[in-house]
């Protein structure tokens, strides 16, 4: 291709050259004089030619990097000033590189349960949208797409948008579309707009980072399977320590679970954290935190008209959330390409004071998570995770009909995951699970895929 | 009661967040640009490095520690290239830390002064962990990091104006030893030319460059994927003709695929520090070079 390129280049060029000399030209011996130096010309501009194609032919035989030859030493940078900023310099590179950083991420499963999902229930826990094990047999579970970038030196954006297949077609979630403060004073960032809020660990990140298949029981329960994203304004402040410590707090809407409603004009919902973080030696690090949210709700529905066990349950009030949260992380000389060891736990307390059905309500519940996962050669990984919660016993004699009845149930989960990584961008992971939350044991199996292409954002500690 | 608390809280968060200024606060990503900094900086900087010579670049956790370490920065000091892509920009987003950020005087990616090699053509996540960018592992050259030197000492006089005079000066010195340690280096790796060699990971093709080195062999099938024993069975019958003399390796690297070969080859197989730090007697940034050029020599025989 670069060869013809070549030719039509020299020939426009000899053209050029040529043309000079004949437009100026009479008749007669000029003529001659002008034939000679076209020649001439013309051969000087051929041997030109050989030359560089030689030298193409040359490069081709090489192999397709940018060499530079070996007695070529000493290289003077291009510019001496301060580079360009490479923006977030992502997988872009080049000539992309102002173009946002682009990811796709690919989930897929096969699930196999011994009950049927569709009538899991956890008594005492009324489940809220499509809080749960998720749908049996194959499935393809949300397909992320996630655009981010500077806007410029005082912002950064980034969107999630999830792709939801199920049986009633495909359902489109903004699951987050935010902006960032970059160069605010003091160590404090802003966030605006839909976002993960910062509430315990799991919250902000994406559920395709998680070691195991689902949300442990607590999410399930207390912020209805995923994550808490809501319209709203967060502010974070990191101090000047050594030791990592983080201060924040935002406002919003309070329209997603366990918020509804938006109350208060809309800005119903509050949250404040603290985290703190360190490292013992090169090989250990620990991050710890805890966390509060103020909701209001407001006929907030759970359990479906459809469902086996009529339970349909509207709940008005407050609920207060408190979590406090850990992870370890071992990992020999930090090195966790190689091997690395992480413990995480989580603890959310829940308070309500409201109305079910217009029946006074007043409780409090709690449940807990902690998982050990254990990558021990590169590539493989193993865990094992417990979940527990811990239901209000003492209700109103009128909701015992109802699914808040706990039936003196402990709900409680064992899982076991092994997964297999060829790179960073593609998991494949086997689970097993001991459900213990409803009336009847299930035994779970999932098969699952995690792939992701383009763009990959960092993740979070 | 309450406000006396709230005020008490306010005052220790803004003691904690005004700190008087000693020395330049620098966080280095690798230990190479630590120990560089430290050459340049002298008395007037404190250096914090993120990782350890022993740990892979490419794959840090973006962990507390490093958050709180860059908030507190006046200047983070890091390869670029894309080399810390999977955890730089979480860091500098999350520190709050203006001053660090993508354009600001203190963000400082050594790669950007550096005409990078193997800058690929196309790319292809099937090809393994291509740096669209180029090769990223510009510390293989000591070259590069004359470059680099002259340009980060003017990046410290333009942070920290005061001592500019002093930065100055301890460029002038480091250059001048360091000119004189490059001939002497050259000097003695002047056998090493075209000598045919091995290399587990595309890590070294500054130092090959610079010291003409033939790679007849890459042990990973592609970068970043790590080899099998069968992929490594068809490296060893590729590479009977032309009779490799080293096989090369990073301390940060599982030197597991590197040793097999070794062992059905009769091939050494040298496990270079790759950094400061990476073996004990590399410790500062003049030590690295002299290491790998006398561990390159020596198991020549």
């Amino acid at each position: 291709m670069p060869r013809t390129l070549l030719k039509v280049f020299s020939v426009f060029i000899i053209f050029l050259f040529a043309g000079v000399p004949l437009a100026l030209a009479d008749e007669g011996d000029e003529l001659s004089e002008i034939k000679a130096e076209m020649q001439r010309l013309r051969e000087m501009y051929e041997e030109a030619i050989e030359r560089l194609e030689d030298r193409i032919e040359d490069l081709e035989a090489r192999p397709a990097v940018n060499q530079v030859s070996q007695t070529e030493t000493p290289r003077q940078p291009e510019e001496e000033q301060a580079p360009v900023s490479t923006v977030s310099a992502g997988i872009a590179g080049k000539s992309n590189a102002f173009n946002p950083l682009i990811g796709i991420v690919f989930n897929g499963r096969y699930a196999n349960f011994k009950q049927d999902p569709d009538l899991y229930k956890i008594p005492g826990f009324p489940l809220f949208g499509e809080a749960g094990p998720g749908p049996e047999g194959f499935s393809l579970g949300e397909t992320e797409l996630n655009f981010s970038a500077n806007i410029n030196d005082l912002f950064y954006a980034s969107t999630t948008i999830a792709l939801d297949a199920s049986a009633e077609g495909v359902e489109v979630e903004l699951e987050e579309a935010f902006i960032q403060t970059l160069r605010l004073p003091l160590g404090l960032t802003l966030k605006a707009g839909r976002f993960f809020a910062a509430l315990g660990y799991l919250n902000e990140n994406h559920t395709h980072t998680d070691n195991f298949a689902i949300r442990p029981l607590p999410y399930q329960v207390f912020l209805g399977g995923e994550n808490y994203n809501d319209d709203g304004i967060q502010v974070a402040m990191v101090l000047p320590t050594t030791t990592y410590i983080q201060l924040g707090g935002g406002i919003f809407r309070g329209d997603d679970f366990p918020a509804g409603g938006a109350l208060n004009d809309g800005a119903g919902a509050f949250t404040g954290f603290a985290r703190f973080g360190g490292d013992f030696g090169v090989s250990n690090s620990w991050l710890a935190g805890g966390s509060y949210l103020y909701a209001k709700a407001d006929g907030q529905m759970f359990g479906a008209p459809d469902d086996v066990f009529p339970d349909l349950l509207s709940f008005s009030g407050k609920i207060e959330l408190f979590i406090a949260h850990f992870k370890y992380q071992w990992s020999p000389q930090g090195n966790i390409k190689r091997r690395y060891f992480t413990l995480i736990g989580e603890f959310m307390l829940r308070k309500r004071d409201g109305t079910y059905n217009g029946i006074a309500y007043n409780g409090t519940d709690s449940g807990f998570y902690i998982e050990g996962m254990y990558k021990f050669t590169p590539g493989w990984r193993a865990g094992y995770r417990y979940s527990q919660l811990n239901p209000e016993n003492s209700i109103a004699a009128s909701l015992l009909p109802t699914n808040l009845n706990s039936l003196g149930m402990t709900p409680r989960t064992h899982e076991f995951a092994i997964d297999w990584a060829r790179n960073e961008f593609s998991l494949v992971r086997l689970q097993f699970t001991r459900d213990l939350s409803s009336l009847v044991p299930d035994t779970r199996i999932f098969l699952q895929f995690i792939m992701s292409i383009g763009a990959h954002g960092a993740h979070n500690f | 009661m309450r406000m006396r608390f709230l005020v008490l809280i306010f005052g220790f968060v803004l003691a904690a967040a005004l700190p008087a200024r000693a020395a330049l606060d620098i966080f280095a990503c690798e230990p190479e640009w630590g120990a560089l900094s430290r050459e340049l900086g002298g008395a007037k900087v404190k250096v914090r490095d993120a990782t350890s010579p022993l740990q892979d670049p490419h794959f840090v956790t973006a962990r507390p520690s490093l958050i709180a370490a860059v908030r507190k920065a006046d200047i983070v000091v890091c390869n670029g290239a894309d080399l810390e892509i999977g955890w730089l920009p979480l860091l500098l987003r999350k520190s709050g830390n203006r001053d660090v950020q993508p354009g600001a005087k203190g963000n400082f990616l050594a790669a950007d002064f550096i005409n990078k090699l193997e800058i690929p053509t196309s790319v292809d996540r099937a090809l393994g962990d291509i740096h669209p960018q180029g090769n990223p592992h510009i510390v293989g050259n000591p070259h590069n990091i004359s470059i680099v030197a002259q340009a980060l000492s003017q990046r410290f006089a333009e942070i920290d104006p005061e001592n500019s005079a002093y930065y100055q000066a301890r460029y002038q010195a480091f250059n001048d030893h360091w000119q004189s340690a490059i001939v002497k280096w050259e000097t003695a790796a002047a056998p090493l030319r075209g000598l045919p060699i091995v290399v587990q990971h595309k890590t070294w093709v500054y130092l090959t460059d610079w010291l003409g080195l033939k790679v007849v062999a890459t042990l990973e099938p592609r970068p970043g994927i790590p080899p099998t024993t069968s992929h490594l069975q068809k490296v060893l019958n590729e590479i009977r003709d032309s009779k490799p003399r080293l096989i090369l390796n990073a301390a940060y690297e599982n030197s597991k695929p590197s040793r097999w070969l070794a062992e059905r080859t009769g091939v050494p197989a040298v496990t270079l520090p790759y950094t400061v730090g990476g073996t004990k007697e590399a410790d500062d940034i003049f030590q690295l070079y002299e290491v790998m050029v006398n561990m390159l020599l020596e198991n020549l025989e």
